[in-house]
């Protein structure tokens, strides 16, 4: 699929799963709420394609780090929405990935930017 | 919360999908979108629905049991729809798992399976190191000292060689099989009762006075009809009435893997139950080894302690007994004191079949295997035709979305169901199959009783070869079947593109090749049989009768009974040969059919070799057919009481003790045991025999040195009566049992058997893999031509075109024929090109089961070559023939 929007960046491989997590910190959503969410909060610059992330609710929620249940919701109260929650699972996984993901960048940053690592 | 619960998962998935693409379409609204393009503007955001879904459900993980009911059930309807396709695929895949199931089950019953006693694993039997495997049998006395001083075992229990008992119940004699145990063999090994009681040690402690006999639950069931009354009832067992005080478990065959005796009686009660041999039990007159021993070692004990200090032990009671019985300096007074002692791990039981069969039963599981994946290629043939068939559907699938592990995991589900339908049907047929097996096994020899029910391992081993075969023969298709460009194959209407019909070839030469290699080494094993049989110049054998006497008075306790059982036999043979219709007759003390095992012989001027020894009378080798060839037979002077003693020897012997040299009137000596408990004296060489071959069945024929009854007068309890017959005459047949009862007329039971019955008894093993490896080979010739066939029928109709194309260019019918007949004579050629190498390497295996023939014969290379060629040439024929009446005009307006 050519990409609509070329300003967006494509997200990397795997941080999916850590904005999903850090996504629902806040407390419970649904899906459409995430994505719209992970936008947003990027200034729509992060496209979470959403043919990736129903399955990665999925498989989060068969990993146990969230999970997943129907409520009733919506601006009338009649419509239902699976919202996901995270467990106390996924917050020490949200940790972990935190904790790689400050690895890398550091990494990635000492190699790209030298000089301003003294 | 919810008062309802999803149905599955795929609802669930349904709907909140749904709920998204509403949510975005009502954003798109309040933007400003009109209603209709709102919705198509969510559905694009979000993308490929079902593609989606495939990757949701990927998440799920592989077991999503769900998906896999959906694959079965939609496999089964594809397969009911085909239903010529799958019974064939069915059928040749039952076949295929079933001879292995059934020959595994048989060397599951055999070498596998664990006795249904206490803690098998922690049983060992005491053996000594022999030659070639280990000897497990003991003399009584030394079983009676080891197990009183012996610190290492628990207890130690013992059982005797089988005995032939004659038993009648309610006056009908029966011959059974029988054995003798000691009083602690049950509680040893944890054998509980079904009826009455066990043995116990009070009911094995005086020589000849425990009457008690234990019986199967199968001739429980089979002569007192499994009623509780049976028990305390009195039979008699060769003359002496015992009461049958219990009844071991349905389950339990003894500890001899084949063989179940079905009467036991205590160890003391040798002596009448063995009434035509010695007393066993004493300890003068005879050193033979018969009972095997057993236990299990105390807590704490470790095996290397135990047959450490047993040996120590051994040595000691072997020396003090030596003395006792006065061995004085006999030849094997060493070898029976220094008997290297190991203990044999007995979970498995002993089994004096798995030496014979081990070997053989493995070959066949080779054959079989080799048949099974013939039988997989086949299929998988087959479902290549099938996958071209369908690839349009599988396009048709791939193009909205499906992924094309999806559509192999689909294709190979279908196989499995294929092979998993196959292995329950092979079930069915292997149990059908095995119990024929053991009852060709049996034909001339006692009953042979196997444990044949399934148990985890046969359930196990089919279920592994079923998914195996079910991937082996699903994958490649099916791979093959998913990896097309799309839109041709979209386009043209069910026939698909380019034919993976070069792997459909390779296949087919496959196969060709595999019968190849089953069809030589069946013809290797015929070949065999062929060899052994025509030994004997081919005489009728169907016309020489054997029977097995052991007449009152033939017990060896009484030596003065010599001279009168002679006067006995010699009238016995005079009556015999007088019956009209008998050409000569003679005894031996053992059937001409007995494999022997060497004995030491020196001969006077020192060499030393090892022969197998026979004691006979006179006309031996005429009435079966054989000949001295130099020198002369026995006469009548040669056993008159003091005549001198002589010998005959067989050509072998003639050829390897005195070679260039005249073997007559050599003198030779047995410096072992000629007999039980006797040495032999020098003996003049007067003959030499042909050999005869069935009575060694080895590449190399053994020696055999042929004496009289005078050499020791002891053997003459069970002797073999051969007759010679004119023709097929049941006068003869009635005539013969009338002059046999009139010796005794208490005599035990005896049969009538044709020589022809206990050849083919002798050479079971060879007839076995004969039979079984050419009905397999022609099997999986078969199978190859149905290969053949259908790769070279399916080529054709694919170039009916061409065909058509060149017919209308000139082509004659006879020139078409031509070209398909040639295109199949070159795959069988490839397949025989690469087979040859192949069935060389292969029936090296064979080596030691072959006999007057070598593994690589031409003769044989080449008859299973052009057999396959003939096979491959009537494949061919069929589409060939389609071929040349291929109608051009038809052809060509066609596509």
């Amino acid at each position: 699929m050519p990409n609509e929007y070329p300003d967006r960046i494509q997200l990397l491989q795997g941080t999916l799963d850590m904005l999903v997590l850090r996504t629902l910190l806040f407390g419970p959503a649904h899906g459409h709420q995430i994505a719209k969410h992970i936008q947003r909060t990027t200034d729509d610059l992060l496209q979470v394609e959403h043919g990736s992330l129903y399955p990665a609710l999925h498989r989060l929620e068969r990993k146990g780090w969230i999970a997943g249940k129907w409520e009733i919701a919506g601006k009338d109260l009649k419509r239902e929405f699976k919202y996901y929650r995270l467990t106390s699972a996924g917050r020490k996984q949200l940790v972990v990935e935190e904790s790689k993901w400050k690895k890398l960048t550091g990494a990635v940053a000492r190699i790209m930017w030298p000089a301003e690592e003294r | 919360m919810r008062w309802w619960r999803p149905k599955s998962r795929e609802q669930d998935l349904d709907r909140e999908l749904r709920a998204h693409l509403e949510l975005e379409a009502e954003e798109e609204r309040e933007s400003g979108l009109p209603a209709d393009q709102a919705q198509f503007a969510a559905q694009r955001h979000l993308g490929n629905t079902t593609l989606l879904k495939e990757a949701v459900r990927e998440s799920w993980g592989w077991a999503s049991l769900e998906r896999l009911g959906q694959d079965i059930r939609y496999g089964l309807r594809l397969l009911r729809k085909n239903a010529g396709f799958s019974v064939v695929a069915i059928l040749s895949l039952a076949l295929g798992i079933g001879a292995n199931t059934a020959i595994f089950g048989l060397i599951n019953a055999l070498l596998l399976k664990s006795l249904p006693v206490r803690d098998p694993q922690s049983l060992l039997f005491i053996a000594k190191q022999a030659e070639g495997g280990v000897d497990p049998s003991f003399y009584y006395e030394t079983y009676q000292r080891l197990r009183a001083e012996q610190p290492f075992f628990q207890e130690l229990a013992a059982y005797g060689e089988r005995v032939r008992m004659n038993v009648s119940v309610d006056g009908i004699a029966e011959s059974t099989v029988g054995q003798l145990v000691s009083g602690n063999y049950y509680s040893v090994l944890g054998v509980p009762p079904a009826a009455g009681r066990v043995f116990n040690p009070d009911d094995d402690r005086v020589p000849s006075a425990h009457p008690v006999a234990v019986i199967s639950y199968q001739y429980w069931q089979r002569r007192l009809g499994g009623s509780a009354a049976a028990i305390g009832t009195k039979v008699l067992i060769d003359g002496t009435p015992f009461t049958i005080v219990g009844v071991t478990p349905p389950g339990f065959f003894g500890l001899e893997v084949g063989d179940a005796p079905e009467v036991s009686v205590p160890i003391m009660m040798q002596p009448q139950v063995m009434p035509d041999k010695e007393n066993w039990l004493g300890r003068a007159h005879n050193t033979v080894d018969w009972l095997i021993i057993f236990g299990r070692l105390k807590p704490g004990v470790t095996i290397p302690q135990a047959t450490g200090g047993l040996q120590v032990l051994f040595r000691n009671i072997q020396t003090e007994l030596a003395t006792e019985i006065g061995l004085g300096k006999a030849s094997w007074r060493q070898e029976w004191v220094e008997a290297k002692l190991v203990l044999v791990p007995g979970g498995a039981g002993l089994s004096h079949l798995r030496r014979p069969y081990a070997e053989a039963l493995y070959i066949l599981m080779g054959v079989v295997g080799l048949v099974l994946l013939i039988a997989c290629a086949n299929v998988a043939n087959l479902l290549l035709a099938r996958a071209s068939a369908r690839q349009r559907e599988i396009a048709l699938r791939l193009a909205i979305g499906a992924s094309g592990a999806r559509v192999i995991r689909q294709l190979l589900v279908e196989s499995l169901i294929l092979s998993g339908l196959g292995g329950v049907l092979g079930v069915g047929l292997s149990y059908w199959v095995s119990a024929l097996l053991v009852r060709f096994l049996s034909v001339g020899g006692p009953m042979i009783r196997l444990d044949l029910s399934p148990d985890w391992r046969i359930l196990g081993f089919t279920a592994a070869i079923s998914m195996m075969t079910g991937v082996l023969f699903g994958l490649a298709p099916a791979m093959r079947g998913t990896r097309f460009e799309l839109s041709p194959a979209l386009k043209q209407g069910g026939r698909g593109s380019s034919p993976p019909q070069r792997f459909a070839r390779a296949l087919a030469v496959t196969q060709v090749a595999l019968s190849l290699v089953l069809l030589i080494g069946a013809g290797l094993l015929v070949r065999t049989l062929h060899r052994i049989n025509d030994v004997d110049g081919g005489f009728p054998r169907d016309h020489v009768y054997t029977v097995s006497l052991s007449p009152r008075g033939s017990d060896q306790k009484n030596g003065p009974n010599g001279p009168r059982l002679n006067r006995i036999y010699l009238d016995l043979l005079g009556r015999v040969r007088a019956i009209p219709g008998v050409v000569s007759a003679s005894l031996a003390g053992e059937p001409p059919t007995m494999r022997g095992y060497g004995r030491p012989f020196k001969a006077l001027d020192g060499r030393q070799f090892l022969a197998h020894q026979n004691q006979i009378y006179p006309g031996y080798f005429a009435t079966l057919g054989s000949s001295v060839v130099q020198g002369r037979d026995f006469g009548r002077a040669d056993i008159a009481e003091g005549a001198p003693l002589v010998a005959i020897v067989n050509e072998t012997l003639a050829r390897k003790v005195f070679p260039g040299e005249n073997p007559i009137g050599r003198r030779i000596v047995c410096t072992g045991q000629i007999s039980i408990g006797e040495s032999g004296s020098p003996c003049e060489v007067i003959g030499v025999a042909r050999d005869i071959a069935y009575a060694t069945l080895k590449d190399q024929p053994q020696n055999a040195i042929y004496m009289t009854f005078l050499q020791a007068p002891t053997g003459r309890g069970a002797m073999e009566l051969i007759v010679r017959a004119a023709g097929a005459s049941a006068d003869v047949h009635a005539q013969l049992r009338r002059e046999i009862a009139a010796i005794d007329p208490y005599l035990p039971a005896f049969v009538v058997r044709s020589l022809a019955t206990e050849v083919d008894a002798a050479l079971m093993r060879e007839r076995l893999l004969a039979l079984i490896s050419t009905v397999f080979g022609a099997l999986a010739s078969l199978l190859a031509a149905i290969g053949l066939y259908g790769v070279v029928a399916y080529s054709v109709s694919r170039r009916s075109q061409e065909i058509g194309v060149r017919m209308a260019l000139g082509a004659l019918p006879h020139r078409v024929l031509a070209l398909v007949l040639g295109e199949t004579l070159l795959l069988a050629g490839l397949g025989i090109a690469c087979g040859l190498p192949v069935a060389l390497a292969a029936t090296r295996l064979l080596a030691g089961f072959l006999y007057g023939i070598k593994p690589g014969d031409p003769l044989v290379l080449l008859a299973g070559a052009s057999f396959l060629l003939a096979t491959a040439a009537i494949a061919g024929y069929i589409p060939a023939c389609r071929a040349a009446r291929i109608d051009p005009v038809v052809a060509l307006r066609d596509e």
